[in-house]
């Protein structure tokens, strides 16, 4: 009765319960922690990294970035065909699988019927769930063989002209693990993709076949342009998937050490070398060399990562909102003024 | 009101041609349109004349929106859709067996009710329709027509590289009726292209269309009535219909001209629209 009118302050008292009250402050530090947990591990695994390492870094220094060597016999380490190794089997996967994914995402969302749309978006996300290591088998079961008897003879009397496809055919090698590789990436890419094309609005698409373009047109024109950006972060993404790839690749890779233009020919990764040597490793060197491996294998993955997301974000924002707000400005006065 | 009476004496003073004088452009005889068993209008029969503006109102669910882009073919964009009855252009059966949608809207443009620029600069979107139809030939003059005609070449002349999405509404639809013009089309349609602007742009925009309507044939759809009798010559009220068979369905009420439908219309349900009783 008095707080009604008589003392204006006391309306607004808080009356609710003390459990009530504690909801805002415990969903701030709840998730705080849950951001902080995430750093942390972050700057936790990178200084464990570079903590195992050390032994291989005084030794070696960064030279180990330019040595071919790996030889548990003489302790003697580098990185060198490693990271050839990395490189060349994720920048083929990646090539190879980059058209492919735009392909299935734009059949997806563009030309495929409605009902087979669902269908077989859901059946291409399924490709992604598929656990590398069951992408290794069949690699070592089906397609090595059909790489050794069927694609490398192929490949090596059309294009043998050129040094990539001659040498020794092989189940395992370059080629097979950039094939198995590739097939893990595209279902990564072509999802991401295929969201991307979603979210560009249908008014594009009917502005632009409005304007007598055809589908073809109006995709090359319009909707690739639109999603240019996010595809490219896609495409980063799988690349990054492709960089980080142990299992499957340490399947039907070879595991050999040495850098040579042949796809036909064995190789090894820093992924697959140190999920393949570190159990059996002989000396504090060697494992050191292998998390030294991995120091490398964060570095590259973190810079695609901070690439990707370059990528995605607008570079110019604040600058164009601030036209966008002195364009108004100015329209409306140009306008009132007649 | 009052405004809205001038607007039409202005019409009356000879600006539109009699009736024998007038050409017709699109003809639709029996058009109905369905979407998969769903019937949307129902036996539409109307006649578009040339260089005249004819504004399609109704209620909203009328199918207004449908009947503009069967002109254009874009009904064909959603699979479903089925056109029965005859629509000719220039006396062509559209709908015919070897008539090509993407030809038709090369010559039928379109601009919607959202401004939808493409995310490029302003000259690339001007460009675009041109690149893509091979006239590429003076391209930086055909843009620059194009955006003269739109009434935007002034404000957007020093920055033709930036792009679109940093214009105001108001200037995204003008550019997006510069795309359309660019590709020198013979008829606009434009569907509800005011809708989402303020006041101040809307005026800009039926000041242009009355600027167009020298060159070119255009039909508006648009729910605001006080726009369909500043800006047309001639009025189409479309009206929801329920079949026996419990379809709701849009049909043509009556058509006439803008003054006749707005002041003296035969029909209760026009009369009953427009004087603001229902709809």
């Amino acid at each position: 009765m008095e707080t009604s009118h008589g003392d204006e302050s006391s309306a607004f008292e808080r009356t609710r319960s003390r459990l009530d009250r504690l909801g805002d402050p415990a969903l701030k530090a709840i998730t705080f922690v849950a951001a902080a947990l995430a750093v942390t591990a972050l700057v936790q695994i990178t200084y464990e990294l570079i903590k195992g390492s050390r032994l291989a870094f005084h030794r070696f220094g960064f030279g180990f970035l330019t040595s071919q060597t790996w030889d548990t016999i003489h302790n003697q380490f580098g990185a060198l065909s490693l990271i050839f190794g990395t490189a060349i089997t994720a920048i083929l996967a990646i090539v190879i699988a980059a058209p492919l994914a735009v392909a299935i995402a734009l059949f997806l969302t563009e030309l495929a019927p409605k009902p087979v749309r669902a269908l077989l978006g859901a059946l291409v996300e399924m490709l992604a769930a598929i656990p590398s290591v069951i992408l290794g088998l069949w690699g070592i079961l089906i397609l090595g063989p059909f790489v050794q008897n069927q694609l490398e003879p192929f490949l090596g009397s059309t294009l043998g002209f050129l040094p990539f496809f001659r040498g020794q055919t092989s189940p395992t090698g370059i080629l097979t693990a950039t094939l198995v590789l590739t097939i893990m990436v595209v279902p990564i890419v072509a999802s991401v993709t295929r969201e991307l094309f979603m979210t560009v609005p249908p008014e594009l698409r009917e502005g632009a076949l409005a304007l007598g373009a055809t589908r073809w047109e109006m995709v090359r024109g319009v909707l690739l342009p639109a999603a240019r950006p996010g595809i490219l972060a896609a495409v980063a993404l799988g690349f990054g998937r492709a960089v980080g790839e142990a299992m499957a690749v340490l399947m039907v890779i070879g595991s050999q050490i040495g850098i040579h233009l042949s796809l036909f020919g064995h190789s090894d990764t820093l992924a697959a070398r140190i999920a393949g040597q570190y159990n059996g490793a002989s000396t504090n060197l060697q494992t050191s060399s292998l998390v030294y491996l991995a120091t490398i294998l964060l570095v590259i993955s973190l810079a695609v990562n901070i690439g990707a997301q370059l990528l995605i974000r607008p570079i110019d924002r604040r600058p164009r909102r601030q036209r966008i707000a002195l364009d108004r400005a100015l329209e409306t006065q140009g306008m009132s003024a007649d | 009101m009052e405004a809205i009476k001038t607007k039409i004496d202005l019409t009356r003073q000879g600006r539109l041609p009699a009736e024998g004088d007038r050409e017709a452009v699109f003809e639709a005889r029996g058009v109905s349109v369905f979407y998969g068993d769903q019937r949307a209008i129902d036996n539409v029969n109307i006649d578009i004349y040339r260089r005249l503006i004819t504004a399609i109102i109704g209620p909203s669910g009328c199918g207004k929106s449908t009947f503009i882009r069967t002109l254009n073919r874009m009904t064909d964009l959603v699979p479903s859709a089925r056109l029965t009855g005859e629509l000719r252009y220039r006396g062509i059966d559209l709908y015919g067996p070897r008539v090509d949608a993407v030809e038709v809207r090369r010559r039928i443009g379109m601009v919607f009710q959202k401004p939808n620029p493409f995310p490029k600069s302003i000259y690339d979107n001007v460009a675009y329709g041109l690149r893509i139809l091979g006239m590429k030939k003076d391209l930086g003059e055909r843009v620059e027509k194009a955006l003269r005609a739109a009434a935007l070449w002034d404000e957007v002349k020093d920055r033709l590289k930036d792009s679109a999405l940093g214009l105001s509404g108001g200037q995204q639809q003008r550019l997006c009726i510069a795309r359309a013009i660019a590709v020198e089309p013979e008829v606009i349609l434009l569907d509800e292209p005011a809708s989402a602007l303020d006041p101040i742009a809307t005026s800009a925009i039926e000041d242009l269309m009355h600027e167009l309507k020298r060159d070119y044939t255009l039909v508006i759809v648009t729910h605001n009535m006080q726009q369909a009798a500043r800006v047309a010559d001639m009025t189409a009220f479309f009206g929801l219909d329920v079949s026996p068979d419990g379809n709701r369905q849009g049909v043509l009420v009556e058509y006439d001209e803008t003054e006749k439908i707005f002041t003296n219309p035969s029909d209760k349900r026009t009369e009953g629209y427009v004087t603001g009783r229902f709809g």
